[in-house]
């Protein structure tokens, strides 16, 4: 009952230190709206309306399939909605829709309404211009957010928990146990990732989950080799011998003492961790191996502006788009570490 | 630490076993092998080529003959089960080669197989073993023969001669590649000086930068130095190293801006004209472009590291010790902290140097460098096992050395670490 | 002491660095005399004397035989020079491939790369040559050609002047080892093993007469045998298959050509030369007038596309093919200053039209399965797809819709018409079918299922299909796209007829072979380039005939019967393709003929008719530093017909 409120205690004075981390603080809370918000994209970044008035009648575009027909529009299939406003506007006849704040879907190819050649550059109406067939590259960057970030965050977690358990085993336990896990890793880290990729997708077609999944059994091994590392040096340390001869059992020495003080590389290594899964989403895309398309993914749009580096808005705004990201989840993972520290002043004098 | 290292050593062996194995095993499970690509590459050949050398007509040319498939299977040693595949792999199980069919007269006692136009052997039965001579008479001893059927209508004996051939990596032997022809170990050789140039150049040029740079990060910590190199090598993080490299060639390659520097390649082409002196400025002059795409993305990781873990060592108790003893701040910085702080950069190491010598596909597809990441690559992609393999047992050994190394690393840093 | 060992390091680093920034200013000094240095070779070690044998009769080919072929019923014919009679020898052109090759072999396995391709028609020579717009034989290392009245075997007189290059003469036995090779099982080639297996071993009539006999009567079997190189039987005989395999990996045994490889000047992985013989014994024929000009022909490899166009306009490619519209117009637009060397005619830009028989491309369906084996559905399909949206906003109107199935040569039916994109059509011929109803999502049900299709694709291709998808979905079906390995969608398509819907471009062929890729006997084996599997009475019948018409004009015809009937049967939605052949940009040091690649050719005819124009290139190296100069843009676009009207000729027997 005791332990309880000291550690919640803790976490609260951690909590509370992190907050002083003003960039830290910034960037976590931005992050999360972000990524909250790209959920909810549909209704922001959208060719169809929210919200519309035909006749008397209210519909909800946004949710449901209609027909052109229904509303006088002479097209094949479903309505072409911002046209529809046009006409709604000129014929002055009561009818309105209420469209999402920027008017264009991601997998929309924009070919006969552009007014030269796709890609077209930025301009007042795209904001990051058009990919190679008249696609809205702003439109495609925010929902490719929400995909690659998603993809990341969940191959981080589950890839560090992974990692960071079986490295503390080995560093603590060390002796055979260290060796015979270690051996089991170098096998295991052997496997070539290209065809076991080949070999999957050519049983199933590659989807988010099977990705995350695979890309978690291919990513914790590299963590822990520093875990294990940090594990061997902290269990030489006097506080350690004192938790053990106080009768703390392994699980609470491994755990509760060392771990707050092996932290360092996995807090250090997380971003980049992240952003190199982002990375890592790019590759696939390279080899084939990504998401089907027309999904869109941050790796299609750098593969498209690496076929013609002249359309620098393809390249540029994917990558700007990551190193936001990378300096965001930096400054967090700055902040968590100072938070943790336990001593006063972690700065020299 | 003498019986560590030992044992470590030994340690390696079934390591080694249990690598080999499992990559072997996975190999034979991807779809799309290297026969059934020859059997696609041969089909395709009879659809599309056209003019003159065909154009696949009739029956007989849809169906590649069953003959041709057997000689194929031999060929990429399909006639061998799995397990016997990697034992002739390790180099321990003979591999029949040059396999002829000889067909006996019914009743002969020997039969004459042309080899080539110049060279014809003689194959005799005695009792019920088979043995092959030379034309003069004398014993053929490469050459080997054994019963294979007996045919069908007339009952005469089928044989077929061979030679053996023992050839493995445990012979120091990493075998032929399929599509080269070629002696896996001569690519490798052809091509390693260059990847390992710009590896090592690399590896020791980010050490070079990222410490000090650390170092300097974490003393001044939070302040406007700091937010800045953070942004720059941030930037060069999420810059993947093939696309800054494309980048670079663009404006830096004078085809389309500035005639800075060359168009990739990993000398010129008449480097064999210039004298020593001309030769190391044009060596340098192609190295700085390729190294710098190969570098950017290591830079973010190691400075970062270097400072979280000076920052790490600077708040704890030894050096506020070391500050109270009076000792100056240069002394305390790099005498004590810094040693402690290189720890966790150790244990990358051998990693990185596995990594930068194994080179980059994009990038060197991009600078038209003929390293090891393109000759892999394309073996992967072309399913030449045997170099996919060979590259698997460098790969491994190079690993676990550096498993190893960083391990040593670790207790020559750190005293209070002892492996035992 | 520490901090000495740290500064040391930089120390060293930055002299280093000082010292190379320095030197660059100073190494980048032109050497054009290497780059330019060129000459001619000879690698003769036999001394034969000139012509015949004496001891050979003239009916058995020798000294003479000229005279008496036509009585003894041998043909021969001289073929048609493209090249000009201004070329001058020398010089050097550096043509670009994407890989090196895995081996220089011109038979067995992975023999078949394009870099080979190329090489090979440089070094070695065939019996026959082919007249590109009559489409007859001519004569090349076989001088005169015989065929029997039965139409089974082949005879053809070897020229007594023809020496290999290290100076041997060319001898009759030397057919007989080429053709041994390839029937070879260690050559571990199975496609050349049955090809050529349907010979009987050919039979030398004396040093210069050879006689072969096939067994199928079929006038591709005197293609295949005439057009097979010869190489020197001297080498081919002390060797069986397999030890050609490992033997000539990467080298090659003296040819006839009029180049020779030289494996001094191979970089493996890099590049490739060739170089010029003095003593090629065609050298003097008519019908080789301005041919084989280049002192040297390189091939180097680059894999990146765009490094090669930065090679290209630095001037270390001497030419460059635009293979993308959006290139062709934009970036090598001659009004953009930006592209200076375009600007001021130091590049000059060409867009050749001549007789290449074109390839088509276009999504394969399949009828075996539903829905397309409805013929409404295929049309649906053929009408919803919007090439010319496609084909105006994404190339440029570079393009033109594709009517036939045998587009751009003689074998294309006449005023064929042009589907356009009607999707009211479309869904009329759908609601025929049985699809009318929508579901509340969409997408078209019938029998309470949705209409929906998968299809494989590579990345290449992507940006043309999901506009595609977009299209379907308007009417109501589902399009998925999904990538696969090159690997797995051949085996689908080829081999297991197991897809929906599938973009396929092949090239065209010279001799189509309309049997494999329509007849109904190919439908359902794999294998075969009838994917889609078109079974048809009528294209049967057709095939059938067609294999023993001997006549070129017979077989256009039924070539044009058969293209007819297959664009009203629908088995592919046709795509789009370039009416001309080449779009090239190349620096202005070339002298060339007036057609520029000649009647049919294409890239790989410019080392051949091209030459080095040595004041030329010397002014435009002048003018790379001086902006001053300009040299004039030529004509853009060059048409054959334009340059030789057409001439009065019957294409008659082959």
């Amino acid at each position: 009952m005791s332990r309880k409120t000291t550690s919640q205690s803790i976490m609260e004075k951690r909590w509370r230190k992190f907050k002083t981390m003003k960039r830290g603080y910034y960037s976590l809370w931005l992050l999360v709206s972000l990524y909250i918000i790209s959920f909810l994209l549909p209704l922001l970044i959208n060719n169809k309306p929210l919200m519309l008035k035909y006749e008397g009648e209210l519909f909800f575009p946004v949710f449901q399939y209609h027909a052109g027909e229904k509303f006088g529009q002479v097209v094949h299939g479903e309505a072409r909605y911002r046209d529809l406003q046009v006409t709604f506007r000129e014929a002055g006849e009561g009818n309105w829709m209420l469209m999402p704040l920027y008017p264009y879907h991601p997998n929309e190819s924009l070919l006969s309404e552009l007014p030269s050649e796709p890609p077209t550059e930025p301009n007042g109406t795209h904001f990051l211009g058009t990919d190679n067939r008249g696609r809205d590259v702003f439109a495609r960057l925010l929902y490719g957010f929400n995909i690659t970030l998603s993809f990341a965050l969940v191959v981080a977690l589950f890839a560090y928990t992974i990692g960071i358990s079986i490295g503390a085993i080995l560093g603590f336990f060390g002796g055979k146990v260290d060796i015979i896990g270690q051996r089991f890793i170098e096998i295991f880290s052997a496997i070539p990732f290209l065809y076991t990729m080949i070999i999957i997708s050519s049983i199933i077609q590659p989807n988010f989950f099977l990705l995350t999944l695979v890309m978690t059994c291919f990513g914790w091994m590299g963590m822990t080799y520093y875990i294990r590392g940090e594990f061997y040096r902290e269990k030489a340390r006097d506080y350690v011998s004192a938790a053990v001869s106080m009768g703390a059992n392994n699980r609470r020495v491994m755990f509760r003492h060392i771990m707050p003080n092996a932290l360092t590389p996995v807090i250090t290594f997380m971003p980049f961790a992240v952003i190199a899964y982002i990375g890592t989403l790019v590759g696939l895309d390279f080899l084939g191996f990504g998401l089907a398309p027309p999904t869109p993914s941050w790796g299609e749009l750098v593969n498209q502006g690496v076929a013609d580096i002249r359309y620098w808005w393809l390249v540029v705004s994917p990558m700007a788009a990551s190193f936001c990201t990378l300096l965001m989840i930096t400054f967090i993972g700055e902040a968590i570490r100072e938070a943790f520290d336990p001593k006063v002043y972690s700065r020299l004098r | 630490m003498t019986t560590y290292i030992i044992r470590r050593l030994l340690l390696m062996i079934p390591t080694f076993f249990g690598i080999t194995i499992l990559v072997f095993s996975i190999l034979q499970m991807v779809p799309g092998g290297p026969y059934e690509q020859e059997l696609l590459r041969i089909r395709s050949q009879m659809m599309l080529t056209g003019e003159g050398g065909g154009g696949g007509g009739d029956m007989a040319m849809v169906e590649i003959p069953e003959e041709a498939k057997v000689r194929l299977k031999e060929f990429y040693g399909l006639n061998y089960p799995a397990p016997v595949r990697y034992l002739i792999w390790l180099g321990v199980w003979p591999k029949e080669i040059d396999n002829h069919e000889v067909a006996f007269e019914l009743g002969a006692t020997e039969s004459i197989f042309k080899l080539k136009k110049t060279e014809s052997l003689l194959v005799r039965a005695e009792d019920e073993e088979f043995a092959v001579y030379n034309m003069d008479g004398t014993a053929a001893d490469k050459w080997h023969a054994r019963l294979l059927s007996y045919d069908d209508v007339t009952g005469a004996p089928n044989v077929k001669i061979y030679k053996r051939r023992l050839r493995g990596i445990l012979l120091g032997n990493l075998g032929v590649s399929y599509k080269y022809a070629e002696p896996v170990w001569t690519l490798i050789k052809e091509r390693i000086h260059i990847s390992a140039y710009f590896g090592l150049i690399s590896f020791f040029l980010s050490y070079l930068v990222c410490i000090p740079l650390g170092i300097a990060k974490a003393l001044r910590h939070g302040s406007k130095f700091d937010t800045i190199s953070s942004v720059i090598v941030f930037v060069g993080y999420s810059t993947p190293g093939w696309i800054l490299g494309a980048l670079l060639l663009v404006y830096f390659g004078g085809g389309s801006f500035w005639d800075v520097f060359p168009l990739g390649e990993f000398r010129s082409e008449y480097f064999e004209y210039m004298n020593f002196f001309e030769k190391i400025v044009d060596q340098l002059h192609h190295t700085i472009l390729p190294v710098i795409a190969y570098m950017v993305a290591a830079f973010a990781t190691l400075t970062v590291l270097m400072k979280n873990s000076l920052l790490e060592n600077l708040s704890q108790d030894y050096v506020r010790t070391a500050f109270a003893k009076g000792l100056s701040e240069k002394r305390v910085v790099f005498f004590h902290t810094v040693r402690n702080s290189l720890i966790p950069i150790a244990t990358g190491i051998g990693g990185l140097l596995g990594v930068w010598l194994a080179g980059s596909y994009l990038i060197e597809k991009v600078f038209n460098i003929q390293g090891i990441g393109l000759l892999s690559y394309m073996a992967v992609i072309n399913r030449d096992y045997p170099i996919v393999m060979g590259f698997m047992v460098i790969g491994t050994v190079i690993r676990l050395l550096g498993n190893l190394t960083s391990d040593m690393c670790y207790a020559a840093i750190d005293p209070r670490i002892r492996f035992k | 002491m520490i901090l000495w060992r740290k500064v040391t390091p930089f120390a060293v680093l930055a002299l280093l660095l000082a010292a190379a920034v320095t030197l660059l200013n100073c190494g980048g000094g032109g050497d054009v005399p290497i780059s330019m240095r060129t000459k001619p070779i000879s690698v003769m070690i036999f001394d034969t004397p000139p012509g015949a044998d004496p001891a050979v009769s003239a009916e058995l080919g020798g000294a003479g035989f000229e005279e008496i072929a036509e009585s003894l019923g041998f043909s021969t014919n001289v073929g048609r020079s493209f090249g000009s009679p201004l070329a001058k020898k020398g010089g050097r052109f550096v043509q670009r491939f994407t890989e090196f090759p895995s081996t220089l072999r011109l038979e067995g396995k992975d023999s078949n790369s394009a870099v080979i391709t190329a090489i090979g028609g440089l070094v070695y020579e065939t019996l026959l040559g082919l007249d590109a717009e009559t489409l007859e034989w001519t004569r090349n290392l076989a001088s005169h050609w015989k065929i029997s009245d039965d139409k089974m075997t082949f005879t053809y007189r070897i020229s007594p002047d023809a020496r290999w290059s290290d100076g041997r003469p060319v001898v009759a036995q030397d057919v007989v080892a080429s053709w041994r090779l390839r029937v070879d099982e260690g050559i571990l080639e199975p496609y050349s093993n049955t090809l050529f297996g349907r010979y009987t071993e050919p039979r030398v009539l004396s040093k210069y007469l050879v006689e072969v006999t096939t067994t199928e009567l079929n006038w591709r079997h005197f293609l295949y045998f005439s057009s097979m190189t010869i190489m020197p039987a001297h080498h081919l005989d002390e060797i069986s298959g397999a030890e050609y395999l490992e033997k000539y990996q990467f080298d090659m045994m003296p040819g006839t050509g009029p180049y020779v490889f030289v494996k001094d000047k191979m970089r493996k992985g890099k590049s490739l030369t060739l170089v010029r013989r003095t003593d090629w014994w065609q050298s003097g024929y008519e019908e080789n007038v301005g041919n084989a000009n280049f002192d040297e022909i390189k091939y180097v490899i680059i894999q990146d596309d765009r490094l090669t166009l930065e090679k290209f306009k630095k001037g270390e490619l001497d030419y460059y093919i635009v293979s993308r519209a959006q290139w062709w117009v934009q970036e090598f637009d001659t009004a953009d200053p930006a592209f200076d060397y375009l600007h001021r005619g130091l590049i000059q830009k060409r867009k050749i039209f001549n007789h290449r028989v074109k390839g088509i491309g276009g999504l394969a369906m399949n009828m075996r399965r539903a829905p397309f084996n409805d013929i409404r559905i295929r049309k649906a399909f053929q009408k919803l797809w919007n090439r010319e949206l496609l084909m105006e906003s994404l190339f440029f109107n570079e393009y033109e819709a594709m009517r036939s199935y045998y587009p751009g040569g003689q074998y294309e039916a006449p005023d064929l018409p042009v589907v356009h994109h009607d999707p009211g059509g479309a869904v009329e011929l759908l609601r025929q079918a049985g699809w009318a109803e929508r579901n509340s999502d969409g997408w078209l049900v019938k029998n309470g299922k949705i209409f929906e299709l998968d299809m494989s694709i590579d990345q290449t291709v992507e940006r043309i299909f999901t506009p595609f998808q977009e299209d379907l979905a308007r009417v109501g079906i589902k399009l998925n796209l999904r990538y696969v390995t090159p690997q797995t969608m051949f085996k689908n398509v080829m081999n297991d007829r197991d897809y929906d819907i599938h973009y396929q471009n092949w090239t065209g062929l010279t001799f189509p072979n309309p049997e494999s890729s329509f007849a109904s006997s190919m439908a359902d084996v794999g294998g075969t380039t009838n994917i889609t599997g078109v079974k048809n009475d009528r294209i049967d019948e057709i095939c059938a005939e067609y294999n023993v018409m001997y006549k070129a004009s017979d077989r256009i015809a039924a070539i044009q019967e058969i293209d007819r009937i297959l664009l009203d049967l629908t088995p592919y939605a046709l795509g789009w393709y370039a009416p001309y052949t080449l779009r090239l940009a190349y620096w202005n040091k070339f002298g060339y003929p007036d057609s520029y690649i000649g009647y049919s050719g294409d890239w790989s005819s410019l080392p051949i008719l091209w030459w080095f124009e040595p004041e030329q290139a010397l002014r435009t190296e002048a003018a790379k530093k001086d902006n001053s100069l300009t040299f004039p843009h030529g004509t853009t676009d060059v048409y054959f017909d334009d340059i030789h009207p057409p001439r009065e000729n019957s294409r008659e027997a082959l």
